[in-house]
């Protein structure tokens, strides 16, 4: 699944072996490593290269992910999906600390969305942030997420269980979502 | 470290480039084996549910019957890595230190809420993953073993990442032998054990291979 999609500011394309450099450089940061469920702390660019190393491209919708480049930057992100242990597809999303408060997880993540329910027949993806990142909960409440509940899930930077809120978007809400920002446009 | 460089440093140029790339290579391939780890460890079920059992992680919780059940030459004369004696640290290491191990995913085997035997999985870099498993002597011949197996089986086989999956028994050890096979386990060779209480004596290596139907 070799997709390139384009946003305002952002080229979101498929990882290559390349970016491993950037990929370590910002997730070798423990305020973006300590708000992620799979991602060790320290990460070293042998990490990201072992990450790349065993990237298909051609895996599904809910298995696949975009890596965030700004023209002229490199990669400044990810946004992806996976399954969880129920084998729920969910989304998950990481930017550089450099990139942050400009909009850039929103946008990228709108994108990624739009692209995911027009690849699969899915009536909902899920989400979520660990209790303390109010500010990724913003990101999705901002596109249309509802909270569903609470769990646990283990943070392996922290090493520790924590505190999860679940989160859901429903495919009517996407799709409610689009026609109201698309009248907005108009309007 | 220092020694290694310095060792490179008389060999000349060609040969440090070399063992710097086998140094990468190396550690590329240590790194990839942790994150396919711990891919499949993230995909085994927290939970899992049989007819008369839950396996579920260790806990603080379970050190006393642990201790109760696992200080047992009946039970460790089989094992290759079950203490013995088996102490009260031994317990809170393998709840705290083993069962967090990013290589390790053992489950506690619980009955009615109560620990009575342990079974996981080990992933040993370059090795496929290998089933090891106890239960304590007042549950035996009961089934629960094979239960507690065959479910763990199937919830690995069910991730759809465990394409073959290893178990190591003593050779004279009936009883495992014939959990193993309940669980659809083949006999794959005789080998000589490594580790522990099975250092030197015969094993029988079996393994299962994921059925193509799921």
């Amino acid at each position: 699944m070799d997709v390139t999609l384009e946003t305002k500011r952002l080229l979101l394309r498929q990882p290559r072996l390349g970016d491993a450099g950037r990929i370590a450089r910002f997730l070798n940061n423990f305020a973006v490593s300590g708000k992620l469920s799979r991602v060790p702390y320290p990460y070293r660019e042998v990490d990201a290269l072992a990450w790349l190393s065993l990237w298909r491209a051609n895996s599904s919708a809910a298995e696949t992910g975009f890596a965030l480049d700004l023209p002229g930057e490199g990669v400044i992100g990810h946004c992806g999906f996976h399954r969880d242990r129920d084998g729920s597809p969910v989304v998950g999303y990481w930017l550089a600390e450099p990139f942050w408060n400009r909009g850039f997880m929103s946008e990228a993540t709108a994108a990624v969305l739009d692209w995911y329910f027009a690849q699969t027949r899915a009536d909902a993806i899920h989400s979520g942030v660990f209790h303390f990142n109010k500010a990724s909960l913003a990101v999705q409440r901002k596109l249309g997420f509802t909270e569903i509940g609470v769990s646990t899930l283990h943070c392996l930077a922290r090493g520790e269980d924590l505190r999860h809120i679940d989160t859901r978007l429903t495919r009517a809400d996407w799709a409610a979502r689009a026609v109201h920002l698309a009248t907005r446009d108009v309007a | 470290m220092k020694k290694l460089k310095a060792e490179a440093a008389l060999k000349g140029p060609v040969e440090t480039r070399r063992a710097g790339t086998d140094r990468s290579l190396r550690e590329l391939e240590a790194a990839t084996h942790r994150l396919v780890v711990r891919r499949l460890r993230d995909m085994l079920p927290g939970r899992i549910v049989t007819k008369r059992l839950i396996l579920r992680a260790p806990i603080r919780g379970d050190v006393p019957e642990l201790l109760r059940l696992a200080d047992n030459q009946a039970i460790a004369k089989w094992l290759a890595r079950l203490p013995s004696p088996y102490t009260r640290a031994d317990a809170v290491g393998f709840v705290e230190i083993l069962a967090q191990r990013p290589d390790e995913r053992p489950y506690a085997i619980t009955l009615g809420d109560r620990l009575i035997g342990v079974v996981g999985f080990s992933f040993a870099e370059g090795k496929v993953p290998e089933l090891g498993y106890w239960l304590g002597e007042p549950y035996w011949g009961k089934g629960y073993m094979t239960e507690a197996v065959k479910a763990l089986v199937e919830a690995a086989h069910k991730t759809g990442q465990f394409e073959i999956i290893h178990a190591q028994v003593l050779a004279d050890n009936q009883a495992s032998t014939q959990v193993l096979e309940k669980a659809g386990f083949k006999h794959r060779r005789k080998a000589k054990g490594e580790i522990g209480n099975s250092a030197g004596k015969p094993i029988n290596v079996l393994e299962l291979k994921r059925p193509r139907w799921m």
